[in-house]
Parts: C-alpha cells; structure tokens; sequence
C-alpha cells in the first residue's frame, strides 16, 4: 500500500514538473490575464524568453532604428503615458518631422487583430516596419538597421542569447521586439481588481459610470479590452479632412473617415486623443459625445469616475518595461 | 504569411530605400513599380513632374480590396510542342514590352494618372502590364 503511494506521488510529481516544462515553451514569460480572451498573437509561435524579452527592450529604446540615430520607439511611446506621445497631437518623427496622426498606446498587443489607426498591419511582427521606414517617423530602411546592429559589440551576442545564433536578421529582430511588447500587458486596473472580487469595490460614482458606460460607451469600446477592434467614425470630421482612414486600406466607400476603436484602459493618461489628437484633454472628448448622445452633465461626471478606474498605475510604474 | 516564410526576396529587409517592393502600411508586396520624369507628369507639391506607378494589392486578408495578381499563359511558340530531350536544359526567351504597361488593354496616360498606387485605376495598369511578356524563342 505504502509503495503504491510512493509510486501514485512520483507520478505526480513527473506530470507536475512537465506540465510547467510545457507551460514554460507554450507562452514562455507571457501570462494571459484570466479575465481576458484568448490571444490573438501566437505566442507558441514566439514565446517570451528572458533573454527575447530583454533583447526586445534594448531595440524598442535603441535610437540607431532611426536614420540619423536621434529617436527610438520608446521616444514616442513613453511608458508613463501609458506608452502614447504624452502632449503631442500628432507623431513626431526625426528632422521635426510631422506624421498625420497621434501615436497610439502600447499595451494588450497580443489580442490586435489589426494594427495602425487604419487596420493596414494584421501581424504585430510586421508593424514595427512601419515607423521605421516611414519618412515622417524614424525614415530608415530595415537593411540599414540590420547593418547597424551587426556591426555593434553587443547586439550579436545579444541574438545568440536570444535565438541560437549571432546572425541578425528581419525575422529575429521584429520577434524580440514583438517578445517585448506582447509583455506589455496591463490588466491591473482598480476596474480589474473589482472584476476579480478581490475585495476592492466601486465607489458609489464609478459604480453608476460603469451603468452609464455599458449603455453608451461598450458596444465600441468592449471590456474587458475595452475594444471591439474593429472600425467606426467619431463624428468628428469636417469636410475639410484629410484623413480618410480605414478607406486607405480597403478602397470601400463605408470606410471613409474610420478609425480603429482605441482601447479606453488608460484613457486618463493618453491625452491628447481622438486619430489626429485634436482633443488635448478628456473633457473635450466627453464634450463630444455628450452632444452626440445627448447626455447629462452628471451621466459625464459619473463617467469620468469610471473612466480614471481604468488607470493601471503598476503598469506605467513596472521597472522590466522602463528603459534600462 | 509568417515572417519565418519571408525569405529572400520576400523579406522585407530585401532591398534598399526606392527599390524597396515590400508594402509597410497596406501590408503586402509592390507587383510592378515604374518611376521617372515626363515633361507630361503634372507637377507635384516638390515642383517636379514625377510620375510613380506602384501597384500592388492582393484581394485583402480580412476585408476584400482589389486584387491585383494576374495568372498569365504565354503560348510557347507556333509550333505544337516542345520536347526537353536528355535531360538538356530549354531556354525560353521571354521579352517584356514597357509600352504594353500604357496601352495592353486600357490607355494609361501620365498626364492623366500620374501617380497610381491604391486607387481603383491600379487594376488598369494591372491588367496592361499583364499583356506585356511574350515568348520569342526557345532554344
């Protein structure tokens, strides 16, 4: 009896130590919140190491991605605005370059389906071609990169640690990147800690914001990512704009003037908003949708009680994701 | 397509600045890229008269758009068949005619378009350079 026992615990334990073996290759350091859908981004297929992740880190603060070695991702995306542009409308890219729209937050990457206020980018590997070769951004050829981190002391290293071996190529680069940034992942909200029952509750405001959110707001902006990642128009164009959007991408007349919906965790830090950053504060967004919706000034104080609630201070505070 | 599949001259780390056929923005591949300057070309914000013709678009993963890739047969020659005898290798001589970009099955005049990437006329230029390869012998 006693034996079987001991032979029912070892094998126990060889299942327990393999099940975390087979977590560990499955999503590597990425842990999917439990309250959050399953991932869009295949983790399997670049699970986060130690070594990816902070390989990921030195390239997304790296300036040498930019032509004249002046700006990085970082430098646009900080992380204590919720990794947006904080007080600039629109991107800003090397020379004092202007692009045409606000820089997004980087946050919750791994469930995207698209990427870009306009959806033109369908794989997180493929986006960071984008800001580094567009002429308003960072206006230098991915093959110039490449050469630049081959020819540094340490980057090659750094990809042997990484992926095996000291060659630096497109795929290996745009996937420590991406182990960075799908770590990004911000699901620590007081808004989350109500959801999880922890004993942290709304206070009577935000509990009636919250009402007032699930009737107006959350059809577009779904929790618990706070977005349907699909394509709508804020009624905020004039004829005048330039801007057609999502149209750019699919040439469909419906599409003209739409954005994609941005995610509201965080909303209180990412300002200014809206696709071209033409609201510098919050109020003038709820402004907005109060004449839209014709609402009440005490619906949008309510709101705005719930909206700070989506405010992720661990986040903005995390060291791992902070230039080192 | 994963990046792990974008080798060669997929990868788009492929080519330098204006030879560049990866599309970043609209993600996807540049099929056919003419560029130049014509006395015709109506000038442009630089106050140059440049005409650019990049065409891509691939039918859209998600959401349909125009899809640009043509499927093309060349017939061989006039006679019935070619026989590959004892294992020699056949050369087939293909010739391009640039002129057939203009004018294979609708006019593209550069006074009129002079800078065609994503709009709708792309499938016209799509459609003359689909005329432009012919078989002029085999060996």
């Amino acid at each position: 009896m006693l034996k079987a026992n001991k032979l029912f615990l070892g094998i126990v334990i060889v299942f327990f130590i393999l099940a975390i073996l087979s977590w560990n290759i499955e999503g590597g350091l990425f842990v999917s919140p439990p309250h959050f859908p399953k991932p869009t981004y295949s983790i399997e297929g670049n699970p986060p190491t130690s070594a990816g992740f902070k390989l990921g880190r030195k390239l997304f603060y790296e300036s040498r991605l930019s032509a004249d070695n002046t700006i990085s991702c970082g430098s646009c995306h900080n992380q204590f605005a919720a990794f947006t542009h904080h007080g600039h409308d629109l991107s800003h890219g090397i020379y004092d370059r202007l692009g045409k729209r606000n820089a997004p937050p980087i946050m919750n990457l791994a469930w995207n389906k698209y990427f870009m206020w306009d959806g033109g980018v369908l794989d997180l590997d493929l986006q960071p071609i984008i800001p580094i070769t567009d002429s308003n951004e960072m206006n230098e050829s991915l093959s110039c990169v490449l050469d630049k981190l081959k020819a540094d002391k340490e980057y090659p290293q750094l990809f042997k640690e990484a992926f095996g071996s000291t060659e630096i190529n497109t795929e290996k680069l745009m996937k420590a990147l991406s182990q960075f940034m799908v770590m990004l992942v911000s699901a620590n909200a007081k808004y989350d800690s109500v959801k999880r029952q922890s004993g942290v509750v709304f206070t009577a405001e935000e509990k009636a914001g919250e009402v007032i959110f699930i009737q107006t707001c959350s059809s577009c902006h779904v929790p618990p990512l706070f977005t349907s990642d699909k394509f709508a128009t804020n009624g905020i164009l004039s004829q005048q704009e330039v801007d057609n959007g999502r149209f750019d991408i699919t040439l469909d007349e419906n599409d003209k003037g739409k954005f994609r919906i941005p995610s509201l965790r965080n909303v209180m830090l990412t300002a200014p908003y809206m696709h071209d950053g033409r609201f510098r504060e919050i109020d003038d967004v709820l402004l907005h949708y109060k004449k839209k919706y014709n609402m009440s000034d005490s619906s949008i104080h309510y709101l705005k009680s719930f909206l700070h609630s989506l405010t992720d201070q661990d986040f903005i505070n995390d060291v791992r994701f902070s230039e080192q | 397509m994963p990046l792990a599949n974008r080798k060669g001259v997929l990868d788009p780390a492929a080519y330098k600045g204006d030879e560049n056929m990866y599309w970043g923005w609209n993600t996807g591949y540049i099929f056919f890229k003419m560029e130049g300057q014509s006395d015709s070309a109506q000038l442009n914000k630089a106050g140059t008269r440049k005409y650019m013709y990049h065409i891509g678009l691939y039918g859209g993963m998600n959401t349909p758009t125009i899809n640009n890739i043509k499927q093309i047969d060349l017939a061989l020659s006039d006679k019935s068949s070619v026989r590959v005898k004892n294992n020699k290798p056949l050369l087939v001589e293909i010739n391009a005619d640039i002129m057939q970009a203009f004018t294979g099955a609708g006019d593209l005049k550069i006074a009129e378009h002079t800078v065609v990437m994503v709009s709708p006329f792309s499938a016209v230029i799509a459609n003359n350079y689909a005329k432009m390869f012919k078989v002029v012998g085999v060996k």
